[in-house]
């Protein structure tokens, strides 16, 4: 694979980004934002602070009111139909309950090879295949295949959005709040599982949370959102030694308070 | 087919089940077939009694259920009074009628809801969802019975259909093709009367669980991967919208059969209905027996054929 853009282009740049669902309520206040390839970005923040239409005008899901995102630095609205089917395969998002977005009629390989026919990549066979290798790269066994999803564990089918997501090679993986209903095994290992994709893949993520001190494991920078705004953005190590935000600090706390005294 | 023997067990105890209660209620009920004689100053009590002994009248209640469930084995469920002959052969002849009208009820109502409750669905919030909804609501409420009469009226002023039975007299003597256009032509009001008084129900179903079926996840999910929407309706909304609507269509046959039999009375149908109101009129016990069975295996029928229609189409029954 080779950059058309070269290095300095960030893949996702977003410039005074607002969002208003009624009149005079904004769910985003001109955001600025921008996120270089290979990167992961920890986008936290309480609930309702707007991290999620964040979320979804990067994936088309929503309009934005004004302002601009580019992806490798082309306008996302202003493309054309086939453009846009071919961008919505680059960003991929991975739902607040992942479980529920796999389809219950589906088995595991449908449901991986789905997205590969709704874009008309390879036939039948070669689609099914790449299901199996993606379920291996994920850790699910292969003889799943043919299973139904709700007949799946928790965080197999965790394993499994996650699989459907990496089937269209995304440059971008956003995750919104996606462990927030795992234990904390499944956690670690969801969270080993992307730190390996990561590595061998290159994908940038976004991780959405309300709970700093599980993406702080993860991202390289942070950005914290408060209101519709982003009210601080720096490296992790940087934001945790030195939190300049009030909301910052209170997350810090609160992520403090859940550890061991 | 274990499960479909299951589901065929619980059809049969369901019917014995409505059996027994029919024959208590209709026990229940004051008089018998020879009451009205009772009346008449001519025919001596003794008389009366001969009679009911003869067709057995007196017997204690199990007795005559024993009887009629043999009866029923047979084919003849039971002996009708009015007509003096087996209740089988008539109910046979009938069912024809109220089978065809019901069917092609049946078949309209659903090619025309299922459509248009998915164009409902995809209109969610504009006006024009709300303009529907009203007519709807309309339809709704208006009674099947005022229906059938203001179509008999306009039937009667404007001659273009005619105003009761299933065929014209002269039916002998009309070539086959002849002969169907002259049974569309005399369905085709009793046929709109059923469906106009089942369409708003059946439509605003399947708005509802197509609604509920694009809201879901997987849904939006398959939207993010650019999903047209053609394909999003065939191979993710409709199959999930389905369950629901298997369930309704068993329930829909039960549903539009007991319409019928009102509708059928009225329109001078030659089905069910008639029979059954005559048969009531009559004390006929053993006809009355008979269409209320007729009416209770359709109806358990449809759901049984609903059930092993969604255990064929939903993996997840089969697994459970």
């Amino acid at each position: 694979m080779f950059n058309e853009e070269g290095p300095g282009e960030p893949l996702l740049s977003i410039r005074g980004l607002c969002k208003n669902f009624s009149p005079g309520a904004a769910a985003l206040d001109s955001v600025n934002l921008q996120l270089d390839r290979g990167r992961t970005l920890g986008l936290v923040g309480p609930s309702g602070s707007g991290k999620s239409t964040l979320a979804r005008c990067v994936t088309f899901f929503e309009k934005p009111t004004a302002g601009e995102i580019l992806f490798e630095g082309r306008a996302l609205w202003s493309l054309g139909n086939r453009e846009r089917l071919r961008t919505r395969a680059c960003i991929q998002l991975i739902f607040q309950e992942p479980a529920a977005s796999l389809n219950p009629r589906f088995t595991a390989a449908e449901i991986i090879a789905e997205p590969l026919a709704i874009q008309n990549r390879g036939n039948r066979a070669t689609r099914l295949e790449r299901a199996c290798r993606l379920m291996e790269t994920v850790g699910l066994p292969p003889g799943a295949a043919a299973k139904p999803a709700p007949q799946f564990s928790g965080g197999e089918r965790q394993r499994l959005a996650i699989a459907r997501a990496l089937a269209l090679d995304p440059k971008l993986l956003i995750l919104d709040e996606s462990f927030s209903g795992l234990d904390l095994t499944l956690q670690a290992q969801i969270t080993a599982l992307l730190k390996d994709l990561r590595k061998r893949l290159g994908v940038t993520y976004i991780l959405i949370s309300h709970d700093l001190a599980l993406v702080a494991g993860l991202a390289d920078e942070i950005a914290v959102m408060d209101h519709g705004r982003i009210v601080e953005h720096a490296d992790t190590a940087q934001l945790l030694a030195h939190p300049q935000h009030p909301r910052t600090r209170e997350l810090i706390d609160a992520a403090m308070a859940l550890e061991l005294p | 087919m274990k499960y479909a023997a299951q589901r065929l067990v619980h059809a049969v105890f369901l019917l014995l089940g409505v059996s027994v209660l029919s024959f208590l209620f209709a026990d229940l009920a004051p008089g018998d077939f020879f009451s009205e004689l009772r009346l008449d100053p001519r025919v001596s009590a003794d008389t009366v009694a001969g009679l009911r002994a003869q067709y057995g009248l007196d017997r204690p209640l199990p007795v005559r259920y024993a009887a009629w469930l043999g009866s029923v084995a047979q084919g003849n469920f039971g002996y009708s009074l009015a007509y003096r002959g087996p209740v089988g052969p008539l109910l046979r002849q009938r069912m024809r009628g109220t089978l065809l009208l019901t069917a092609t009820a049946t078949c309209v109502a659903w090619l025309l809801a299922v459509p248009l409750g998915i164009w409902n669905a995809t209109q969610r919030g504009t006006w024009r969802d709300g303009f529907f909804k009203f007519v709807l609501g309309l339809l709704l409420s208006i009674p099947d019975l005022l229906l059938a009469i203001v179509f008999l009226v306009l039937a009667v002023q404007s001659g273009w259909f005619p105003a009761g039975g299933m065929q014209s007299l002269d039916l002998s003597s009309l070539s086959p093709v002849e002969r169907l256009r002259d049974v569309v032509w005399h369905m085709a009001l009793p046929v709109a009367v059923l469906v106009i008084g089942m369409l708003p129900i059946l439509v605003r179903h399947v708005r509802a669980s197509m609604v509920e079926a694009m809201n879901a996840p997987f849904a939006l999910s398959a939207r993010a991967h650019g999903i047209p929407r053609l394909r999003l309706l065939f191979r993710h909304l409709l199959p999930a919208a389905l369950n629901p609507l298997i369930s309704l269509f068993g329930f829909s046959l039960g549903t539009l059969l007991s319409a019928s039999l009102l509708i059928e009375v009225i329109m001078g149908w030659p089905g069910l209905g008639p029979l059954f109101l005559d048969a009531i009129m009559a004390r006929d016990f053993a006809l009355v027996l008979g269409v209320v069975m007729m009416s209770t295996i359709f109806l358990v029928a449809g759901n049984l054929a609903a059930d092993l229609l969604l255990y064929r189409m939903d993996p997840r029954i089969r697994v459970r």
